[in-house]
């Protein structure tokens, strides 16, 4: 029964989702809604988290008459929108396409198997993220006895609260704190985020190159084992990732809607973890490094994205709460920095290492590094140059913290290496079938001029 | 072209369709290796956790958080069952051993919070939940 509670609040999740798509120019028509309707499960998710993350600051409690609400208005809004446009005609699947959708349905059945019956008992799973999605679920809203509390301080309190409020939303559609049942969730987003990429890459990355790909991320050892754990770091990842691959589209075609659902996305990682703060930015860089003429887009989806996150921050400031790890503005304590400047490479090193263990990542990240530099040499510099500045960037700052944190390095670096990497294997594996599908088109496109020139007499 | 049409064997840049085809080849073959290995690990993973967890009685998958870190559950529970929502309450625990980022007895007081939700743990109280380690 449960189960069942939770589905149907994904199903208004994913109504909410498909009736955002037309606000957000993802569809123009009925006709696009459906041809990208598998964007609209995963922006109905980061929307409905986004939402309720701000509403429980302000003491609302999204349950099952916020989501129908949230769902109704976006569907009637989104269908007003669409009215008179293009209807949807049938087009048939390609065969490739639908040996994918089986092979990683099969995979996700199997994982589910898994899911259905793993207990909650991970330290960061029960300490930092059902701690909160109980309170939230408890008292409503973000109540400063616990999300502010002295005795709480051990929970990360300064993390932002979209990955609580989602679980919340679900403990009050099942009508109980079930840690059990509530770990489906993290796999439904894994399903959302597989049908958003695909969606996101489908016209322009062939099946045979997509659906390999997907199946080689949603494979990797480390993606489930992460996953199961119930800690933000994959649902972080994740969502980076549908976000880098929208903005990377959004390179190549200059398409606005897929900006619009990178900002979205890019929100989405702001409010699920700290670390999200360092890809984002990092990812915006890559943004401006690779299509600087066009910062005006750009900006504005950064300052929108700075607005959606300017109330967790706010909240955290009133409230005092900070960072434990690490504070950024030690970055320029020369004394602390220069007795840990050693640990920098020390980290970029073990960083690497975890990023290339096969036994964790498969060949991802690899791939990823390969392609760059194949992009860069077929003539595909504007992804790759996209690519690389974020993929350095992130890695680069993910190893600076290590220098700028009064933890003990070593101990601090053993016990989050494995996770703070996710966020960039999974952004890469993202982007792979997409510089590779860019630099295979061009270089067809190189040929078709030599054959046409060999025809000449 | 222009290279084609000056006697050049085909124009400066452009890849051979040969070593495209390599290419594409050396691509596959990598993702499918990619693809492969995690499998390997993986699946066995999935089945693992399957049959271990299959087996968890509701008790156990109550208290599988508190076992990992070797808390007994007996004094949680009485103490939980005392319990009204939002009242306050305080951990009287020793410290004991030191662990990576927190004593023992932090991760008491962590796990307090935790489990006596949504009773909500403060520093002074008249309620207190008394914990010592065997």
């Amino acid at each position: 029964m449960r189960v069942a509670e939770l589905l149907a609040a994904n199903a208004l999740m994913f109504v909410a989702g498909a009736g955002i798509l037309p606000w957000l120019g993802v569809a123009r028509s009925w006709r696009t809604l459906v041809a990208r309707i598998g964007l609209a499960y995963f922006c109905g998710i980061v929307a409905t988290g986004i939402v309720a993350a701000h509403l429980a600051l302000v003491h609302v409690g999204a349950g099952w008459v916020g989501l129908l609400v949230l769902a109704a208005v976006s569907a009637m809004s989104g269908a007003w929108h669409l009215r008179g446009s293009e209807r949807p005609a049938w087009r048939r699947p390609h065969a490739v396409g639908l040996v994918g959708i089986a092979a990683l349905t099969a995979l996700l059945v199997e994982y589910g198997r898994a899911f259905a019956v793993a207990p909650l008992n991970r330290y960061d799973a029960w300490a930092i993220w059902a701690l909160k999605g109980h309170a939230l679920y408890s008292f409503g809203w973000a109540d400063p006895a616990v999300f502010a509390g002295h005795a709480y301080r051990f929970a990360n309190l300064d993390y932002p609260l979209l990955l609580p409020s989602l679980e919340a939303i679900d403990y009050r559609a099942m009508g109980a704190f079930d840690t059990r049942v509530v770990l489906l969730q993290f796999l439904l987003l894994l399903v959302a985020v597989l049908a958003a990429l695909a969606t996101v890459l489908r016209d322009r990355v062939p099946d045979l190159l997509l659906w390999p790909a997907l199946l080689a991320l949603t494979l990797a050892p480390a993606l489930f084992d992460q996953l199961l754990t119930a800690y933000a770091d994959l649902p972080l990842a994740l969502t980076f990732a549908v976000a880098l691959t929208a903005a990377a589209r959004w390179v190549l075609t200059n398409e606005r809607w897929a900006l619009a659902v990178a900002a979205l996305a890019f929100a989405g990682a702001l409010l699920t973890k700290n670390e999200g703060l360092l890809f984002v930015v990092a990812a915006y860089a890559g943004l401006l490094a690779a299509a600087f003429r066009r910062w005006r887009p750009v900006a504005l989806a950064a300052v929108a994205d700075g607005l959606l996150l300017l109330p967790w921050r706010l909240y955290t400031a009133a409230h005092g709460l900070h960072n434990k790890d690490f504070n950024l503005a030690d970055s320029f304590d020369v004394h602390h920095i220069s007795s840990r400047l050693g640990v920098g490479p020390i980290a970029f090193r073990t960083l690497g290492g975890q990023m290339l263990d096969p036994f964790q990542w498969g060949l991802l990240a690899p791939l990823f590094a390969a392609l760059v530099v194949v992009a860069l040499l077929s003539g595909r510099r504007e992804l790759a140059v996209y690519g690389a500045v974020w993929a350095a960037l992130s890695w680069l700052g993910l190893s600076w913290i290590y220098v700028i944190s009064h933890n003990e390095y070593s101990v601090y670096l053993d016990s989050s290496k494995a996770r703070v990497v996710t966020s960039l294997v999974v952004g890469a594996a993202a982007l792979t079938p997409l510089l590779a599908a860019e630099a295979w088109a061009t270089a067809r496109a190189r040929a078709r001029p030599h054959a046409a020139g060999a025809r000449t007499p | 072209m222009a290279g084609r049409l000056q006697g050049h064997p085909r124009a400066r840049g452009r890849p051979p369709v040969r070593l495209r085809i390599v290419a594409a080849a050396v691509f596959g073959a990598a993702l499918t290796a990619s693809a492969v290995i995690a499998a390997t690990e993986v699946l066995p993973a999935v089945e693992d956790s399957i049959a271990s967890n299959s087996r968890l009685t509701p008790a156990q998958r109550r208290h599988a958080a508190g076992d990992r870190i070797g808390l007994r559950p007996a004094p949680f529970d009485a103490f939980r069952s005392r319990l009204h929502p939002r009242e306050r309450f305080g951990v009287d625990v020793p410290p004991g051993g030191r662990g990576q980022f927190a004593t023992r007895g932090d991760v008491v007081r962590a796990y307090s919070a935790f489990y006596f939700l949504p009773a909500i743990e403060v520093s002074h109280s008249g309620l207190v939940f008394h914990y010592r380690f065997r």
